[in-house]
């Protein structure tokens, strides 16, 4: 398997329940999985976990072999190559966009550096942008930005949270689609976090679905939340 | 136009951090040259032994630019650097006794006798004998094992309005406490040490109970609560607030030689009394000096002090800052000489600071703010 | 099993506090309780003498004295804070650009020194009875302007001190409040009424933040309740310490003082309730001014100006005739020297005290964890302790580490035996120690603006937390880091009783300058130095002006 977690347990300190818990899941490598959850189901955790940006209390972490979270393990964050794009994006706000995109292109060769954000800008189809400051683009082409950052330094793994949900409908087909064709022409292994049923069918390979920390196999899911409760028999993944 | 502002403030402060960079390094050179006298000296020391030079550290609770001026003429003449840390008397004892063996303090100077008998029993001075301080400093001036020495004396008097007080009926501080002054008299907080020394001195003539009896006499007669500083007692009188004040005599000199016209006006409109001239005689503290117990450079301390005692230092001490000479050869300054000769109280000075936490809580409890 | 997990837990977050920011917390941090855990430890090993008699005679004093100090010193600050910062960040009225920032200007005058000063404008030689009388023959009786008092003392910290309230409240009105306030506007509400019933309301948060500092101030002051005659706490302190030569009724008296200041942070987070006073969003739009006409205009004009003129102007000028009353006698190369002392242990001090808060602000804020909530705590804990106090700690902890380096002193060959406790180390962590709060207020606010996700989204692209910081946090912290500098580089010059205890030999500042004079009753002769303290804060008011209006836009 290319990423594998296992037993992930994680509670913020200021609350006293757990908000991942027992979480198991299994990626090959070049698929793209959808995480889908309501809002405080402990999706967007899982990412946090995956990137190093909290400390799980159990479990462990293996991507493309290399063990990032254990008992005696811990990566830090900037070491683990994991592209993720956040939900507001966070651009820097003092830098414009080709220095947002070479941002994460340190351990590249100088002389590679440019022609590399040329590359991913015209992936976005965002060539002509590069010199402009981020607010001075639109939510669509930022967003767009930060894929281009997060795609840069070309990362074994690809994280997604809720990616589309500052969009408007018309762009958020639009992007869903591109974005799809981009992560399959660079073989980008993905998994990206929504809470909108429909992105997850357009893009996601496979969907995963969470519910109090832990994550059920989409196809034991019924459609609505009523008939869910109805139906206690959910797959658990183990 | 935001950012012309911005550069104008940038611009000015940096110019205010050149200029004084300029003056740093001006002083810079000064210590490193400094330095280098002090270096060769040093090596001169230890060539040949005996040699003078070097330094001595001083530990002062006064505050008078004039005796930097003294302290300047001692490294002239003798060629012994003085270093310097100023400070409130009351710190520079808790300092010292902090740093106990290792400090580099070889002189403590405070303006107080009661805070010489504190560091004494705190042990914190050590015993100097030397001829020369005998035959300069009266005995009474001297602490008995010879622990700390007077340089100056100041009287705690009762200064009067003029016109509105009868001088007949105010000869003892007892007096201020009659009902002929009731609202009328004007005296500092009991935080301050002058009056803390003042009750302990009355503590050591008249007993606790005497003490304690005037102390409350004061506050019952007191024109309004405690406030300001001695000058502030004066300025009050001549604005009508009270009648009497209770203040130190070289704050009187200093008014009517100030720079101020009208603090001028103000000390002319006061008399002074030297009180208890019939019974046991006008309260007098002292600024004195003591060795350090963990000195490093007793020689030159015993000097310092020496020089201090001596006609020329004490002369100055007389003339810039009203201040009585201890040395009884040297006269007072002029004015003080027109205020004429008093009789001074007879108690052994250390006995204001064995009184002086006892003075404090009298003055708690009779309610002295 | 719970049990077995949290340890696991435990074992498991060490490798992530194993960096170099954690490391330096936990130092700074250490190095911040010792000298004062050495205070409170002194607390149970001796028992106090006269605790008995201070709590008969003396407490019942301090009790009342602090807290009329407190209630009306809040009170005004608060009603000439607010008042102005609305005056200002609502209306349009002459001079309204130049009051904006002069306003501030009262900060940059110590209040032991406008205490001495507007002591000698009002009393009996003082400019304005000296006129009466001698111009117009008028005499009135001197009490109606004596200032020495509990009044006295509450009107100099009210009008040196209500700018932490105002600035605060202003920054807030300025950016947060607009949509609120002009929608109260269009319901038709009338000025006064949108005052009282929406503005007040909406920045109790920034409010009750300034009056907070305002009051800790007034508890730790020594300078002006002493020479007004107003015994509180901190003379209390000196006096049994000192005079009674009774360090634990001083302890005793400093762990009173202290429940009082934790009283008072504890107050104030209730009554900022949950939510910070810097909460802004993307969609904050500053409040559109409207144009006073005619009269109203000037009456506005006219209360900005009177502030103006008895918070910085007429102190100013009394000042400057002084000076040249005495400037022949007292001026000298000297004050070269002491101008670049001041300037140099300010800027030194300040500079750390940025350093440190920016370390653990950076530590707090990527480790959410109790331990690092602690570590920002204790940052306050200087803030809270008058300076004398902490003197005391720090000092008793130098003359021990002198000890302890002893041996090496011998080795290198130093001469002195306490080398650091008489040196200019001493002095400047003590500043580190008493100002980091600040400081790290400044950088804290900072860091809650931007939030997290620029350090993370740059830590996602392969920057360590350090590289993060100087690339990408750094850069967002202009603001807040420059102004956090200059509050602390203003408090740091104004500073005295620290300098004066912990100085090393021949080394003076302008405040133990004026000290030296004003300590002795001579005011006049200390009006250079503090003259000169006064221009420099100025200077530094005017530029944190400036950062903060940049800031805004």
């Amino acid at each position: 398997m290319y990423v594998e977690i296992k037993d992930l347990c994680f509670g913020y300190t200021n609350s006293k329940e757990r908000t991942v818990h027992d979480f198991n899941l299994d990626i090959e490598q070049g698929e793209i999985i959808s995480i889908l959850g309501e809002s405080g189901s402990g999706k967007s955790t899982v990412l946090r976990l995956l990137c190093g940006l909290e400390i799980p209390e159990k479990g462990t972490i293996h991507i493309a072999g290399r063990t990032m979270t254990d008992d005696r393990t811990f990566v830090a964050p900037e070491k683990r190559g994991i592209g993720i794009v956040f939900q507001d994006y966070a651009l820097f706000p003092h830098m414009t966009v080709y220095e947002n995109v070479k941002f994460g292109l340190k351990a590249w060769k100088r002389k590679d550096r440019s022609r590399r954000v040329q590359e991913v800008l015209e992936l976005v189809n965002m060539g002509d942008y590069s010199k402009r400051y981020p607010h001075e683009l639109s939510g669509g082409q930022q967003q767009r930005i930060a894929l281009a950052r997060s795609l840069a330094p070309a990362p074994e793994l690809l994280l997604l949270d809720e990616p589309f949900s500052n969009l408007d409908a018309d762009l958020q087909v639009k992007i869903r689609n591109e974005l799809k064709a981009i992560l399959k022409q660079t073989g980008t292994t993905c998994i990206f976090v929504t809470h909108d049923r429909e992105d997850s069918r357009a893009l996601a390979d496979r969907m995963v679905t969470m519910r109090d920390g832990a994550s059920y196999d989409w196809d034991s899911l019924c459609t609505t939340r009523e008939e869910e409760s109805q139906k206690p028999e959910l797959v658990r993944l183990k | 136009m935001r950012n012309k502002w911005l550069m104008l403030g940038l611009t000015l402060l940096l110019s205010v951090f050149v200029l004084a960079a300029c003056g740093g390094g001006e002083q810079e050179e000064d210590t490193s040259s400094d330095q280098e006298t002090a270096d060769t000296e040093e090596t001169s020391e230890e060539n040949a032994s005996e040699e003078t030079g070097g330094e001595v550290n001083l530990y002062t609770g006064r505050h008078y630019d004039t005796d930097q001026e003294l302290y300047d003429t001692f490294t002239e003449e003798t060629g012994i650097e003085v270093n310097v840390i100023e400070g409130d008397d009351d710190e520079l004892i808790a300092r010292l006794d902090r740093e106990g063996e290792a400090s580099e303090a070889d002189l403590l100077i405070t303006a107080d006798a009661g805070r010489l008998h504190r560091a004494k029993s705190q042990d914190l001075l050590q015993s100097l004998e030397s001829d020369t301080l005998n035959e300069n400093i009266p005995e009474k001036f001297r602490d008995p094992d010879n622990n700390w020495f007077g340089l100056t004396k100041r009287a705690r008097v009762i200064a009067y309005h003029k016109e509105r007080v009868d001088e007949e009926n105010l000869q003892t501080y007892m007096d201020l406490t009659n009902e002929e002054y009731q609202d009328k008299v004007l005296i500092r907080s009991s935080s301050n040490i002058y009056n803390q020394s003042l009750v302990a001195s009355m503590i050591a003539t008249e007993g606790e109970d005497a003490a304690k009896e005037w102390a409350q006499g004061i506050v019952d007669n007191m024109a309004r609560d405690p406030q300001g500083g001695d000058r502030d007692q004066a300025k009050a009188v001549a604005a009508g607030e009270g009648d009497v004040a209770v203040m130190n005599t070289y704050y009187l000199g200093k008014m009517l030689n100030s720079e101020d016209e009208e603090e001028v006006k103000v000390a002319e409109q006061l008399g002074i009394i030297f009180p208890n001239q019939d019974s046991t005689g006008t309260h007098v503290n002292i600024s004195g000096i003591g060795v350090t117990a963990s000195s490093k450079n007793t020689e030159n301390a015993q000097k310092f002090i020496e020089f201090l005692s001596g006609e020329e230092a004490q002369k100055q001490f007389a003339e810039a800052n009203y201040e009585y000479p201890v040395n009884p050869d040297v006269e007072a300054s002029e004015l003080l000489q027109s205020w004429g000769e008093f009789k001074e109280q007879d108690i052994s000075l250390n006995e204001l600071g064995e009184n002086n936490d006892r003075a404090i809580q009298i003055m708690n409890e009779v309610g002295w703010k | 099993m719970e049990k077995d997990v949290s340890s696991l837990n435990v074992r498991r977050r060490l490798p992530a506090y194993r960096n170099g920011w954690s490391i330096l917390s936990f130092i700074i941090v250490i190095l911040i309780l010792i000298p004062n855990v050495t205070i409170l430890f002194n607390f149970f090993t001796e028992k106090a003498e006269n605790w008995g008699h201070i709590t008969e005679y003396i407490l019942p004093d301090l009790l009342k004295n602090t807290g009329l100090l407190i209630a009306f010193t809040g009170l005004l600050t608060i009603i000439i804070g607010t008042s102005l910062a609305w005056l200002i960040s609502a209306y349009d009225f002459p001079l309204k650009k130049f009051f904006k920032w002069a306003l501030i200007l009262p900060l940059a005058i110590p209040p032991y020194i406008a205490g001495y000063t507007y002591n000698g404008i009002l009393n009996y030689t003082g400019v304005i009875q000296t006129t009466l009388r001698n111009t117009w023959g008028i005499e009135v009786e001197q009490k109606y302007f004596d200032i020495l008092n509990l009044p006295g003392a509450v009107f100099i910290f009210t009008l040196f001190l209500y700018p932490y309230v105002y600035t605060i409240t202003r920054a807030f009105l300025a950016n947060q409040s607009a949509s609120l306030i002009e929608n109260a506007r269009l319901l038709g509400g009338s000025p006064l009424e949108v005052f009282f019933r929406v503005v007040l309301p909406v920045s109790r948060g920034a409010v009750v933040g300034g009056v907070s500092l305002v009051l800790l101030e007034v508890l730790n002051d020594y300078g002006v309740v002493q020479y007004f005659g107003v015994p509180t706490f901190s003379t209390a302190i000196f006096q049994t310490w000192f005079g009674m030569n009774d360090l634990n009724s001083a302890i005793k008296l400093s762990a009173t003082l202290m429940f009082i200041v934790f009283s008072i942070l504890i107050l104030e987070k209730l009554l900022r309730g949950r939510k910070k006073y810097a909460a802004t969003t993307a969609k904050a739009r500053p409040l559109r001014a409207i144009p006073l006409s005619g009269g109203r205009g000037w009456a506005a004009f006219s209360y900005c100006l009177a502030i103006f003129l008895l918070g910085f102007l007429i102190p100013l000028i009394q000042l400057v005739d002084w000076m040249f009353l005495t400037f022949e006698k007292v001026a000298s190369s000297e004050f070269l020297t002491l101008i670049w002392n001041s300037l140099f242990v300010s800027l030194t001090g300040a500079l750390l005290i940025v350093f440190f808060a920016v370390i653990i602000g950076n530590f707090a804020r990527t480790h959410q964890s109790r331990l690092s909530k602690s570590a920002a705590k204790v940052t306050i804990l200087g803030y809270s302790i008058p300076g004398a106090v902490i003197a005391v700690g720090i000092s008793t902890v130098f003359i021990d580490l002198d000890s302890g380096l002893s041996r090496f002193y011998e080795m290198t060959g130093v001469e002195s035996r306490l080398f650091l406790s008489t040196s200019i180390v001493i002095l400047i962590s003590s500043y580190i120690i008493r100002f980091l709060a600040i400081g790290y207020n400044s950088v804290e606010s900072g860091f809650d603006k931007i939030g997290n996700k620029y350090t993370e989204a740059s830590r996602m692209l392969g920057m360590n937390m350090t590289k993060t910081f100087f690339k990408v946090d750094v850069r967002m912290l202009r603001a807040p880091l420059i102004s956090g500098f200059l509050l602390a580089f203003i408090e740091i010059i104004k500073e005295l009783p620290l300098t004066l205890i912990l100085r090393p030999f021949n080394f003076g500042t302008l405040s133990t300058n004026a000290f030296k004079y004003a300590s002795d009753e001579q005011i006049h002769e200390a009006a250079l130095s503090s003259l000169i303290i006064v221009l420099i804060s100025a200077a530094a008011v005017f530029i944190f002006h400036q950062v903060l209006e940049k800031e805004s836009n």
